[in-house]
């Protein structure tokens, strides 16, 4: 699962699992806050296999902006 | 001894709602729910930190019977000012005072800076270095952050909540009430001492051409979600290790009221519970007035005492920042004796509560990630 296809599809599951729903923006839909972006963080670095502390504070803005950095750590930063 | 004689404040009268925020930012209105912010005080063109700062002193000053030739020394405690370094902001409020013999020092720590500023104007007054002290908070958060209207990030939705206005305390040796004690926590993690801070303007990264363009010259969160899930855990950390310190050091074995101002009201919350500290009276203005940096403390305080909440005897100021925390015991035998007033709050808006201790703002929408704010 390296494609960044296959990254999002997989980060809308667990958003929605996660939330109810999934939408891109996270913080500016209101869906995410920080309080809860740290609990996500640590779900995505278990569910993609990441080492710790693999996520910006940034990256938990958009669907987008996660798949990007998680194909980057998965070796393949040009997904996109 | 020495305590707080008055409190005064100045606010602008512009309030941004959060819808208009929301608009303005492009963000859901539920952006905000978590935060309960209702509305944020905005600046108009001529409202500076000084300025600012100039018209809460004046108002503290007032509260006090005191006049502007009876002041010694102002500490100014806020964290943005009208330049850059090397000016100084304490000089800037005494001008735009017209005092003529006022000394002047700021004194900076984010946040933390208004307990600093206490602590040290209570051992001025009370080695009669000075007799009567004004800490003056004066802040204007809007041209550190990004204007960029409609790029939306994480950053944009919290640096919507910081505002502007002012608040001073004065300080003299013939208060009601004394500084009683002081306890202070640093982070043991100090690589995080460079969040939330401009990339560029300072030594190692100058401001250029390139800088600014890319925008290096506003706050940046600069933080992995370790270290913000590691700062959350040190500031409740810090809370833990200080306020048994300040209990012990002010020979109290409990607090009245507390003025502690979060982002996020349930993580401090929780550790006020914890440290059996929650049933003290509280009042919360980041919800209706924005973050106004650490004017936020005396605003909690001077709005309290203002509408006649109850704040007991045992009075606390705690802080919370990235590198460091802090908290301030203020003790009274009878009545605490403050005098508060000033511009720019309607009061109403923080009806003392009769029952309740605690008196938040009812959350402006319904809360789609779990209990209230």
């Amino acid at each position: 699962m390296n494609t960044a296809a296959d990254i999002r599809s997989r980060l809308l599951v667990i958003v929605s699992e996660q939330y109810g729903r999934a939408e891109e923006e996270l913080i500016a839909s209101g869906l995410v806050d920080s309080l809860h972006a740290i609990a996500l963080a640590l779900k995505l670095e278990r569910e993609f296999d990441l080492p710790p502390n693999s996520f910006l504070l940034t990256d938990m803005r958009s669907i987008t902006a996660l798949t990007l950095r998680i194909a980057a750590a998965r070796g393949n930063p040009g997904a996109s | 001894m020495a305590g707080i004689r008055s409190i005064g404040w100045w606010l602008p009268d512009e309030r941004r709602s959060v819808a208009q925020l929301a608009m303005r930012m492009q963000v859901a209105p539920e952006a905000f729910a978590k935060i309960g912010l209702l509305s944020v005080a905005v600046p108009g063109d001529g409202d500076h930190p000084s300025t600012m700062g100039a018209r809460a002193t004046h108002a503290a000053l007032n509260a006090a019977g005191l006049d502007i030739d009876d002041l010694d020394l102002l500490i100014f405690a806020g964290v943005t000012k009208d330049w850059p370094a090397p000016w100084v902001a304490a000089f800037g409020v005494l001008h735009e005072l017209g005092a003529t013999r006022a000394n002047g020092i700021d004194v900076s720590n984010r946040c933390a800076g208004i307990v600093d500023a206490l602590w040290l104007a209570k051992v001025l007054v009370e080695s009669r270095t000075h007799r009567v002290v004004a800490v003056c908070c004066a802040d204007r958060f809007d041209h550190v952050f990004s204007p960029c209207v409609g790029q939306a990030s994480f950053e944009r939705v919290t640096d919507a909540v910081y505002a502007a206005g002012a608040a001073t305390a004065i300080v003299t040796a013939d208060a009601a009430n004394r500084i009683a004690a002081f306890s202070s926590h640093t982070n043991p993690d100090l690589s995080i001492h460079h969040c939330m801070t401009p990339i560029a303007g300072g030594s190692r990264r100058p401001l250029d051409e390139a800088a600014v363009r890319d925008g290096l010259h506003f706050w940046h969160a600069q933080m992995s979600m370790r270290d913000v899930d590691y700062i959350a855990k040190y500031s409740a950390d810090a809370d833990r290790y200080n306020y048994p310190r300040l209990f012990h050091r002010a020979g109290i074995d409990g607090v009245d009221f507390v003025a502690c101002s979060p982002l996020y009201v349930e993580p401090q919350m929780a550790v006020l519970e914890e440290l059996r500290v929650a049933d003290a009276v509280q009042l919360f203005t980041i919800p209706r007035l924005g973050h106004i940096g650490p004017a936020d403390l005396l605003l909690i305080l001077g709005i309290g005492v203002a509408n006649g909440f109850n704040v007991g005897r045992r009075i606390v100021f705690s802080t919370r920042t990235p590198p460091y925390s802090n908290a301030l015991a203020i003790v009274s035998e009878s009545q605490h004796g403050i005098a508060a007033a000033g511009e720019g709050i309607d009061l109403s808006l923080w009806p003392a509560p009769r029952a309740a201790h605690v008196n938040r703002p009812e959350a402006p929408f319904e809360q789609p990630l779990g209990g209230p704010p």
